[in-house]
This record gives structure tokens, C-alpha cells and sequence, in this order.
């Protein structure tokens, strides 16, 4: 079993979402999700909102893809987001702001790449991107 | 004793803002572009040289440091279609409550349509426009969906209505005619818009017989203030200041391809917005 795949719910930490959002949150928890070393399978570079998929295995040991959704590409870039930052294979630890439905979606906190490079949400990730503001 | 608890805490606050102003600073990505200003750019005289005569040709970015609203009363055909526009996760939702169920037109990739391109740019403060020229008309073409409109400066008349027998279509974008106000401002008047689109994204409305009207004012070589009003009788109880916000000049900035693409819309709702819980309406 690939390393990529031993992953862990490290917990729920209570760190409230900053208020300031472009569109509300109430479809995600107020606290993020930690997944740990954790395999991308695919990075869309889209609008209207960039998503990651990344597989998770949950407690049964089951493979279960997730997916985040993080800001639209122009406002990515502003904070040193790129097309390539992420590619399918790369092992990533993510902090996710989870959909309350239990489904496996939500929104992204931030990202830490193998090799240490941090990547922010716009909006939730404590990072406003130079002056990302509600619309 | 006290001072010494007092003390602590300040100290703690104080790591706690500047993690968090580290956190803040954080930068990566394989590729990173510096800010929205492309590699080999010269640098640009400092100070700026004056503003040219009747001149806005270029490229731009922005809005910034935009302003909105506000928006005053709706008339009742105004609240009756405000009531069919349901935003995307509005703000008014409390902890707990059903979510909504959302038609914002930008989740299934429909056009922004005018003016609510403009508040889109001015979200990311990147928003590429390029002012050109054809003849008779100034053509302003956005970044954002690679979307253009011409705005005639020949004397013509804007359409008195649309949709109707002998009278043009409505557009997303709108008719528009223009002229200058003095030697450095630009005053662009639009009716006849789509009404489909959203005047921005809480769902306000905008009716096809609003006339909005757009100042732009050349401060000097690489600033523009402007301002967009609506006058739409038809939905809002008096005439408003829909927006004000400025662009700067920059000769050879490079715009990226921002489309918003159906197929990738649908991605979006089927991964996203259906797993939170939110149906999109059509």
C-alpha cells in the first residue's frame, strides 16, 4: 500500500473561518479537516472555482475521493498559484472546511506540497490575496 | 502579578498576529508570477506623464479598489424578480438553516453580461481591459470570459426599446453609445441589456430599459477613475451609483484566458455544489 494512501484524520481542529468571504459558507463545517499525505488524482484549473481531488482512505479502508474547491484561477494567481502547482500524483497535505452533508467535498484551507511550498485558499485560507474582497 | 499575566497575554496576541501575518505572506507554486505583472515589463516613468487628449486606448487592469452601491429600494416588478434570483451560499444563511438553492447564472458558466463583468474583474483586482478602436466605435474587451463590446461614437441614437416588432434584440452586454465629456472623459450610455444576468452576484436585477451609464475620466498617463450609475425606473425606486472604482495603464501587460466553461461548470456543480447540499437552479 502506497504511503500516499495511509492516510489519517488527524482531527478536527476548532479554528473558526475567517467571516470575509466572497460568497457565504453555510454549506461547509466552520472548522477544518486534516488529511495527511495524501494522493491528487486530478487538479482542475477551472472556473467558476478551481477544484482539487485527492484520495482518502476512510476508517473502514475504503478509497474515497475528495474533493476541495478553492477560488477561480485569476484570483489563485495572485497568490502564487499556477496551473502546474499541483498535477495528479503529487502527495499533499490539505486542511479542508468540510461539506456539512457528510459528502466528501468542501472547501479549501491551504495546502502543503512535498516539498514544503504552502498554497492558500483566497478566501478561507487566511490570505486575501492582495485584496480579495467579497463581490 | 497582574502587570506580569497582562504582559503574557500581549506577548501571546502579539506571536499570534505575526504567525498569522506570516501565514498571510506565504507564497508557492511551481511557476509563480510576481503580483499581475508579467516578467520583461520595463518599468514605467515615475511620476506619470500627463493624460493624452481623448485617449483611453490600451491595456488596463483592474477595477481597483472598487466601491458598490448602494443599492436603494426596489420598485414591486423589481422585488417580484429579485425574488426569482437566488444567490450563490448568501450571506444571510445562519448556522443551521437549510441551504438555498442557488440560479446565480456563474455557476453553470452563463455570461456575467454587463455590468456585473465589471464587479467580476474587480473581485480578483486583475481584471484585464483593453480599450481599441474600429471606426466610428471604441472597442472595450475584458479579460474575464475574452467577452468584447463596442460602444459607438458616431451621434447614433441607443435603441428606445428592445424585443419588440422594428426594434433590435436585447444583449448581455447591452447597446451602447459614447462620447466625450472634455478632452478626458469617457461617457458611455447603455440600455437595452438581457435581462437574464444579475446586476452582480446578491441577485439584484436590471431591467432592458435601464440606461447605465459608465463615466471614465483619464487622471493623468496611467490612471482612470470611473464611476457606473443605473437609471432603471422600471425596478428601482430612484437613479443610483452603481460603482466607482479605478483602472491603471499597463503597456504591455498580457491577459490570461479566464473562460468559465460549461462542461467545466458542470464538474462544479455535479462535484461540488450537489455534495454540499446546494441544487442549482436552471
Amino acid at each position: 500500500m502506497k504511503r500516499s494512501l495511509l492516510v489519517a484524520f488527524v482531527g478536527v481542529l476548532t479554528v473558526c473561518a475567517p467571516a470575509l468571504a466572497h460568497h457565504g459558507n453555510a454549506a461547509y463545517e466552520d472548522h477544518w479537516t486534516e488529511f495527511k499525505q495524501v494522493k491528487v488524482t486530478k487538479f482542475a484549473w477551472a472556473n467558476p472555482h478551481a477544484l482539487i481531488f485527492f484520495e482518502v482512505k476512510d476508517p473502514q479502508g475504503k478509497v474515497v475521493e475528495w474533493v476541495a474547491e478553492t477560488a477561480a484561477p485569476q484570483a489563485l494567481r495572485l497568490i502564487g498559484w499556477h496551473s502546474t502547482a499541483i498535477a495528479p500524483g503529487d502527495v499533499i497535505s490539505i486542511f479542508v472546511y468540510a461539506t456539512k452533508t457528510g459528502n466528501p467535498a468542501g472547501r479549501l484551507n491551504r495546502i502543503f506540497l512535498a516539498d514544503g511550498t504552502v498554497l492558500h485558499d483566497t478566501q478561507l485560507g487566511g490570505d486575501t490575496g492582495g485584496g480579495y474582497r467579497p463581490q | 502579578m497582574r502587570k506580569s499575566i497582562t504582559r503574557s497575554i500581549v506577548a501571546l496576541l502579539a506571536a499570534l498576529a505575526l504567525s498569522q501575518i506570516a501565514t498571510a505572506q506565504g507564497r508557492g507554486g511551481r511557476e509563480v508570477p510576481d503580483g499581475f505583472i508579467r516578467e520583461g515589463v520595463p518599468a514605467m516613468p515615475n511620476p506619470p506623464g500627463p493624460a493624452p487628449r481623448r485617449d483611453l486606448s490600451g491595456a488596463w487592469v483592474g477595477p481597483n479598489n472598487y466601491t458598490i452601491g448602494p443599492i436603494p429600494d426596489l420598485t414591486p416588478a423589481g422585488e417580484a424578480r429579485f425574488k426569482l434570483n437566488h444567490r450563490y451560499l448568501g450571506f444571510d444563511v445562519g448556522k443551521g438553516d437549510p441551504i438555498p438553492a442557488s440560479n446565480d447564472p456563474f455557476i453553470t458558466c452563463d455570461p456575467l453580461g454587463f455590468p456585473r463583468n465589471l464587479v467580476a474583474h474587480a473581485i480578483t483586482q486583475r481584471g484585464g481591459v483593453l480599450f481599441g478602436s474600429a471606426p466610428n466605435r471604441i472597442l472595450i474587451a475584458y479579460e474575464q470570459q475574452r467577452v468584447w463590446r463596442e460602444i459607438w461614437m458616431d451621434g447614433r441614437q441607443l435603441p428606445k426599446q428592445v424585443d419588440a416588432k422594428g426594434a433590435p434584440e436585447s444583449r448581455y452586454y447591452g447597446h451602447s453609445v459614447g462620447h466625450w465629456d472634455g478632452d478626458y472623459t469617457l461617457v458611455i450610455d447603455t440600455t437595452g441589456v438581457d435581462e437574464r444576468p444579475w446586476l452582480y452576484e446578491e441577485g439584484y436585477p436590471r431591467s432592458s430599459s435601464a440606461l447605465i451609464q459608465e463615466r471614465y475620466t483619464r487622471v493623468d498617463q496611467y490612471n482612470v477613475q470611473f464611476t457606473v450609475t443605473v437609471n432603471d425606473p422600471k425596478f428601482y425606486t430612484k437613479p443610483f451609483q452603481f460603482m466607482k472604482a479605478n483602472l491603471y495603464w499597463m503597456k504591455d501587460q498580457m491577459f490570461a484566458e479566464t473562460f468559465c466553461i460549461p462542461s467545466e461548470g458542470i464538474q462544479y456543480r455535479d462535484s461540488i455544489t450537489a455534495p454540499s447540499g446546494i441544487k442549482v437552479l436552471q
